[in-house]
């Protein structure tokens, strides 16, 4: 049966394609999985696991990761931070029906027309060794107790003006990682623009294995949903136009120069077509028509 | 693709009345040089000398005919050679000039007139008219002796040629033998002046319509053939 | 199993075609001396209509692709030979020499006659192929072959990165012969006549210098050396002499197969765009191959590592 027999385009990708692509993503945007303090700029050796990098992102100077400010130390009487990273590595995924990833028994089946996500969360931060923390204390106590502050602030950190935030000075990170697990599923929407038509890729849950006590488990499980939410995922969004590799781009412009205005837009389901976009078969699957509007 | 700039000969078509005493367009007087020896040429047009050059009639070799188109004519030009017996044509290609020529014999005692042309044609030359326009000319000669007709009218149809010429004798006492003579208009008439005389020919009139007029042949087809335009 | 799977149905693929022909403009000025006359040709058409197929056995076939003659003149230029009066000899009597006469010409040299008409409205061709589609792939590296037969072809310039580009290659081009009706034939011999007439005053004069010519309708086809008739010379200058039939085939032909792909792929193909000074995301497109069957094209590609 064709391909097009339901509408006029179709475009499908098979998760090992898929996961080439993601591992692309990450090697030529490491900015959006990586976060870090401003030292790793110059101290990239620290990072709980290197980042493996295109040579353009290097021969562009691009970041290897965002910059994050360091995490304050509470209570200090002046403000001082600590370095620390954390990256999302080891991405994996696998479309229904699941048969790469295992997903945990909280997640439940791998639901139809879904994928399942594995990743890798780590999180390093700077702990400050037993004789730095000694070598500290003393201006500490000056500042946290009597009014000599400036001189003591000098002893503490010379030539860094008072209110500034002071880093404390790293050696090497204590490092941990977590595995996350994942549901999605994909759906059309615009971005914008009401008629524009763009794939999304949408979270419906997240587990982190036998975490305690539980509710940190459920703290953190949260906080990296937001992060995937409203940081990592809505730049990972598509226009229709990709899941065809931009075919009728050239048409696109022909059709402007004869005063035709041609889009794609997303065929309906389950009208034209049972699900779209569908995951099945280890596959995205797209469906698409043209629509050809006189100027 | 450029046009060629060409200009209709209008003198050819404009022309009604030839005389030997004035060479124009259409008209060819031949002299004839029976004598080795040294000539001198003058060419005039109207009051102008226009042309002088020598002519050298040997008794082997050279040519028996020479044109010398009179209108084209440089001032100088080199010694003309000529065969013993030979001719010169003098014609007019184009232009409205009217010429006459002189030829001068070169003798060691003297020098002897052998043509002026604005006075007479010698015994032994010739000339020749080529009759363009159609209708009844007249041919009159010096004196009044003799008084002679070409009929001249347009091809009906039948294989034309211009390139033919009807010889007129010119005899005692005037005498013209043929005394009319009938020709196509582009063809010419030659006239043999066996005595020395000169020629006027004059047209006259039309010739009254005699057979169809001249349709213009289109490519078979199965198709009247059009209306004639004029 | 290939990654990415592809399809463009039919119906979408007729459009991409019919908006890519729109593009292909034939056009063409020559002119070619026969010696007694010289013929040339100003020529612009478009194309229009046609119906393209996908077939199973992985053929395109297109048919009926109409050749609209924007503009189709042709210009003649007749070289009269002169025309003269007088000249001939008369026979004379011994001793006196034959006597010749000199010729007197009726124009001042040679004339030309030259004719230009827009044949355009009488002529109608079509055009028919069958073709297959080709993968090739663009380098951007690469220099341009010299000269570049493409440049004045090209719907789009060149990409500046490298491309895999989809062509539609015919394999046999049909191009309808030229073939002028009756009328093309009167109107250019009326054309001729007439310029040739107007070279001619009236009256007796004209009536005489076609009695040496002949007549103005026997004189042009001895110039042209016309056999038969004459739109069926005028179909042959066009067919052969001219050589236009192999110049629409060839064009044609370069237009889809070389120079003008139908679609095309970026290699790498970017999937994020540059933003906020990062550098886009592009992955790499590898094997990318294609097919067609009646109701639709494939395309097939991976990713690359």
């Amino acid at each position: 049966m064709p391909f097009t027999d339901h509408s006029d385009l179709y475009g499908s990708i098979h998760e090992d394609g898929i996961q080439l692509v993601v591992r692309h993503v990450m090697r030529q945007r490491p900015s959006l999985f990586n976060y870090a303090t401003a030292l790793f700029s110059k101290r990239p050796d620290l990072f709980c696991v290197p980042i493996a990098v295109a040579p353009e992102v290097r021969d562009a100077d691009d970041p290897l990761f965002k910059e994050e400010d360091p995490l304050p130390v509470f209570g200090t009487p002046v403000p001082i931070g600590l370095n620390w990273c954390f990256q999302l590595t080891d991405v994996q995924m696998d479309f229904h029906p699941g048969n790469a990833i295992e997903l945990p028994p909280e997640l439940g089946a791998l639901p139809v027309q879904s994928l399942a996500l594995r990743m890798k969360g780590c999180f390093g931060l700077d702990c400050p060794s037993e004789d730095f923390i000694r070598e500290l204390i003393p201006a500490i106590e000056v500042l946290a107790l009597s009014s000599a502050q400036g001189l003591a602030r000098a002893a503490l950190s010379p030539g860094i003006p008072a209110r500034e935030l002071v880093v404390l000075p790293t050696r090497r990170l204590r490092c941990f990682c977590l595995e996350l697990f994942a549901v999605a599923h994909f759906e059309w929407g615009p971005v914008g623009a009401p008629d524009s038509q763009w794939l999304k890729l949408r979270l419906d849950g997240l587990e982190i294995v036998n975490l305690q006590p539980a509710e940190m488990e459920d703290l953190i499980e949260c906080y990296i949903r937001t992060v995937l939410r409203l940081g990592l995922l809505p730049r990972l969004s598509q226009p229709i136009g990709s899941l065809i590799l931009n075919l009728t781009d050239l048409l696109k412009k022909q059709g402007v120069a004869i005063g035709q205005e041609i889009t794609l837009q997303p065929a309906p389901a389950p009208v034209a077509v049972p699900n779209n976009p569908a995951v099945e078969s280890d596959q995205l699957m797209a469906f698409m028509n043209l629509v050809v509007e006189e100027a | 693709m450029k046009r060629k700039n060409v200009v209709l000969n209008r003198p050819v078509f404009a022309q009604r009345a030839f005389d030997s005493q004035a060479l124009t367009v259409l008209t060819t007087l031949f002299h004839r040089f029976p004598e080795a020896g040294d000539y001198d040429l003058w060419v005039w047009q109207g009051e102008r000398l226009i042309h002088r050059a020598q002519v050298s009639v040997v008794a082997e070799g050279g040519p028996h005919q020479i044109h010398l188109d009179l209108a084209t004519l440089t001032e100088v030009s080199k010694p003309y050679s000529l065969a013993v017996g030979g001719v010169i044509g003098f014609y007019v290609s184009h232009g409205v000039g009217r010429y006459h020529v002189k030829i001068v014999q070169i003798t060691r005692r003297e020098k002897v007139v052998r043509l002026d042309s604005s006075d007479v044609i010698p015994a032994g030359d010739l000339f020749a008219v080529t009759l363009v326009r159609p209708g009844i000319y007249r041919v009159l000669q010096a004196g009044g002796k003799g008084e002679g007709e070409i009929h001249v009218r347009l091809p009906r149809g039948e294989r034309y040629r211009p390139d033919q010429a009807t010889r007129v004798t010119i005899g005692k006492e005037g005498m013209m033998e043929p005394h009319a003579v009938e020709i196509l208009a582009g063809q010419s008439v030659v006239f043999w002046c066996t005595v020395p005389t000169s020629l006027r020919i004059e047209w006259i009139r039309e010739e009254e319509a005699a057979g169809p007029p001249i349709q213009r042949q289109r490519v078979a087809r199965d198709q009247p053939p059009r209306p004639e335009q004029r | 199993m290939a990654h990415m799977t592809i399809a463009v149905s039919e119906g979408v693929f007729r459009r991409s075609f019919d908006l890519l022909k729109r593009n292909l403009i034939i056009e063409r000025a020559d002119s070619m001396s026969f010696g007694s006359f010289t013929a040339g040709y100003d020529v612009k058409a478009h194309l229009e209509g046609g119906s393209i197929d996908l077939r199973n056995d992985g053929t395109l076939q297109l048919r009926e692709l109409d050749v609209r003659w924007d503009r189709l003149r042709l210009t003649l230029g007749l070289d009269l030979p002169e025309l003269c009066v007088g000249g001939g000899c008369v026979d004379m009597p011994w001793p006196i020499p034959d006597i010749c006469l000199p010729r007197v010409c009726v124009f001042s040299g040679d004339p030309d006659v030259s004719i230009s008409t827009d044949l355009a409205a009488f002529v109608a061709q079509e055009i028919s192929f069958t073709a297959r589609l080709a993968v090739r792939y663009f380098d951007a590296s690469l220099p341009l072959p010299s000269p570049d037969l493409c440049a004045p072809l090209r719907i789009e310039p060149l990409p500046d990165h490298n491309q895999w580009r989809i062509h539609i290659d015919p394999e046999t081009i049909d191009v309808d012969l030229f073939d002028f009706p009756d009328i093309v034939g009167d109107l250019v011999e009326d054309a001729l006549t007439g310029g040739v007439e107007a070279l001619i005053p009236g009256g007796w004069v004209r009536d005489l210098i076609l009695a040496i010519i002949g007549s103005v309708a026997d004189l042009i086809r001895s110039l042209l050396d016309i056999p038969d008739e004459i739109e069926e010379w005028l179909s042959d200058l066009f067919n052969v002499s001219f050589g236009l039939l192999d110049f629409i085939g060839t064009l044609v032909l370069d237009f889809f197969s070389r120079c003008n792909p139908i679609y095309q792929v970026d290699d790498p193909l970017e999937i994020m765009p540059a933003s906020n000074g990062l550098i886009p995301v592009r992955i790499p497109i590898r094997n990318l191959s294609v097919s067609v069957n009646d109701a639709e094209m494939v395309l097939q590609a991976d990713v690359g590592a």
